[in-house]
């Protein structure tokens, strides 16, 4: 019987309360003490709402980060942080990476923080929770850098790859993360070249076979059909697919042989809550076409909408989740 | 109104719009929202920061000043709470830790009265400098950052606040603005859908005889481009300071005139005015000096308000640098222009 599991992908979106801390942390306001208790604090709240709701399978909500690459991309050598661009077709931004030297992991305190997570979740929902870590994907890495090194974009993802993702990948997998989330809208991005996307899914496959944990690449803002055959390379991964993006979904589930799929089924840029129908209809077609594991989750990270929007989001995931009991 | 000939230094100094509010009107709001302060007394307070910033600009040195946005939380939020048949769900994150309440279309949309009219009267009467800038945020910038629950497409929803915008700028005209600035930071987002955004652009400035300003930042310009003669106004303010003046190659060819952004407004560093008279030098390569306006990349608001203060006057003094170089060519000033075509 394949199962039907309700997910969050991604953030939560951060609640003013925590900017809040971050702004009296940065006046002064706060000591550091005073602000990681807070923070820890608000991270605590976030994993009891969604643990009350039924979500067994989550993040941290990402309340640390201020983007998918921040701030990541501080604990890797060879990056300076540089201005604000624009996250896709978003009026989000984030800072983007430039890279002015060869890439390497210095941790500098990153796997502390994801380890206090693992910890913080095991301790509200217990042991049998699942916890992922979100990481951003290696081409998505590459393709919002500004390159001042490698000179290639295959070079750039692959060093992004091996130098970087890797190595964190092993220390979370030793750390106990249930699965890494690899953030991947590059993949399905037009503006992304295939020459491009052939060396992302390359650098991918190499990082679920050697991870030693669970691997989700989750896609959104594209066309998970753009990548056609080359779908089976990530076989072996959690897929992540924004249904609202996307179309023939259950063909390229069929095709490309993936059991394990995690089904965008809210979308994180409206605020119009979705049919719960049409979502059932589409995890029975998921199952149709061959998915074993099926997360239902939110489509893409959720700082595009506001939270209690989010909050009845993740209630109607949670009321999808009790129908395939 | 007929149009007066106006005449500026040349490479005019101006800014985007808005400015960081004193930290005195800060307290005053929180003081009205939690109801102790009335509201009489936090529209005294709103106009004389509009006094105080407008101040900081002219002893900057700015040539086209404006009212910061003092009024303003948001550009965007500002005008969906003046316009019927918005509603806001709560505060979303644009980056870091800067939120805005992002509005939701959830009824037919219209506007019961003007919306900046009394902003501009006010800043025109207390400002000293000839022009005045007014801003009001484009159809499609408000459209695309605003969650569409009523209408049928994000297009239909874009030309009906083409329509209400429209409307606004024609009755500023009327008051005798001479400069508006339609900002519109969404413009280049989804490219498949610029044609029609374009057209929103445009239809919101239709019969519009005044001087309008286009402004466009934290964008691929790259996408802008091709548009660039069919957006029927007189000038691209765009930011290049935090780019590190990457895709200046984009203006070749421009045939308006250029607002060149050489402030980053969000980095705390104040640059030297060295530096903001290399950056002027470089896009003179793409841009002549006749159709080149200065001004930082965008709004300065998030900065604390003696940096931006320092910026601003960093600006004027670089520019002032370059002045000495055009006047020994003879350029000394330029005439405010209203035309869509420059050079």
């Amino acid at each position: 019987m394949p199962k039907v599991l309700a997910s969050i992908v991604g953030s939560y979106p951060r609640p003013p309360s925590v900017a809040r801390l971050y702004s009296r942390l940065k006046s002064r306001r706060l000591s550091p003490e005073e602000f990681e208790k807070g923070l820890w604090g608000k991270i605590r709240a976030l994993i009891k709402l969604l643990g009350d709701s039924g979500i067994r399978v989550l993040t941290d909500g990402m309340f640390w980060w201020d983007d998918i690459f921040n701030p990541f991309i501080r604990y890797v050598e060879g990056v300076k942080v540089g201005g604000l661009v624009r996250f896709y077709d978003n009026n989000f931004f984030f800072r983007a990476p430039i890279v002015t030297g060869k890439l390497s992991f210095r941790n500098g305190g990153f796997l502390k923080r994801v380890e206090r997570s693992i910890s913080l979740v095991r301790e509200v929902l217990g042991e049998d929770a699942l916890f992922k870590q979100p990481l951003p994907g290696p081409l998505t890495l590459a393709t919002n850098s500004f390159d001042e090194f490698y000179g290639d974009v295959t070079e750039l993802t692959s060093a992004w790859g091996e130098r970087v993702l890797k190595p964190v990948i092993k220390e979370l997998s030793a750390l106990g993360v249930n699965a890494v989330e690899l953030h991947e809208p590059s993949l399905t991005w037009v503006k992304v070249r295939g020459r491009a996307v052939g060396a992302g899914i390359e650098v991918l496959k190499d990082l679920i076979e050697g991870s030693g944990t669970e691997v989700w690449v989750v896609t959104y803002f594209g066309n998970l059909g753009r990548l056609g055959s080359r779908l089976k390379d990530l076989r072996e991964a959690v897929v992540g697919v924004d249904m609202f993006s996307s179309r023939g979904v259950f063909k390229i589930i069929r095709e490309a042989g993936l059991r394990k799929i995690s089904l965008g089924l809210v979308d994180s840029r409206n605020t119009l809550m979705e049919d719960e129908g049409l979502m059932v209809r589409r995890v029975n077609l998921a199952i149709k076409s061959g998915a074993e594991l099926v997360y239902v989750s939110n489509n893409a990270p959720m700082d595009f909408i506001p939270e209690p929007v989010a909050r009845r989001k993740i209630k109607l995931l949670s009321r999808l989740q009790k129908r395939f009991r | 109104m007929s149009w007066v000939k106006v005449t500026l230094p040349a490479l005019p100094t101006s800014v985007i719009g808005s400015y960081p509010r004193p930290k005195w009107l800060r307290d005053a709001i929180k003081a009205f929202r939690a109801g102790r302060l009335k509201e009489k007394h936090l529209r005294e307070a709103f106009d004389d920061a509009v006094i105080a910033v407008l101040r900081d600009q002219e002893v900057a040195g700015i040539d086209i000043p404006s009212d910061g946005e003092m009024r303003r939380d948001e550009m965007v939020e500002y005008f969906a709470e003046r316009i019927e048949g918005f509603k806001f769900y709560g505060p979303i994150r644009v980056w870091g830790n800067n939120y805005f309440r992002k509005p939701a279309v959830v009824g037919p949309l219209r506007r019961p009265k003007p919306m900046v009219l009394n902003e501009f009267l006010f800043l025109r009467r207390h400002a000293r400098a000839k022009v005045v800038k007014v801003t009001i945020t484009g159809p499609y910038t408000i459209a695309d950052w605003s969650f569409n629950e009523y209408y049928g497409s994000k297009e239909d929803l874009a030309f009906e606040l083409a329509k209400i915008i429209n409307a606004e700028i024609k009755e500023l005209e009327e008051a005798g603005a001479t400069y508006v600035q339609v900002d519109e930071p969404a413009l280049t987002t989804h490219p498949r859908e610029m044609e029609w955004a374009v057209q929103a652009v445009n239809e919101a400035i239709k019969g519009v005889n005044i001087k309008v300003g286009l402004h466009v930042c934290y964008s691929d310009y790259r996408v802008l481009k091709p548009y660039f003669d069919e957006l029927r106004v007189s000038q691209f303010a765009l930011e290049f300071a935090n780019r590190g003046f990457r895709d200046l190659r984009i203006l070749k060819n421009l045939s308006k005139e250029l607002g060149f952004g050489v402030i980053d407004v969000h980095n705390p560093r104040v640059e030297s005015p060295e530096e903001v008279a290399r950056a002027i030098e470089k896009v003179m390569k793409y841009v002549e000096p006749e159709c080149l306006y200065v001004n930082p990349d965008c709004g300065l608001k998030l900065l604390p308000r003696e940096v931006a203060r320092e910026k601003l006057k960093a600006m004027v003094e670089g520019v002032k640098l370059v002045r000495r170089k055009l006047e020994a060519r003879g350029l000394t000033e330029v005439e405010l222009r209203r035309e869509t075509t420059c050079g």
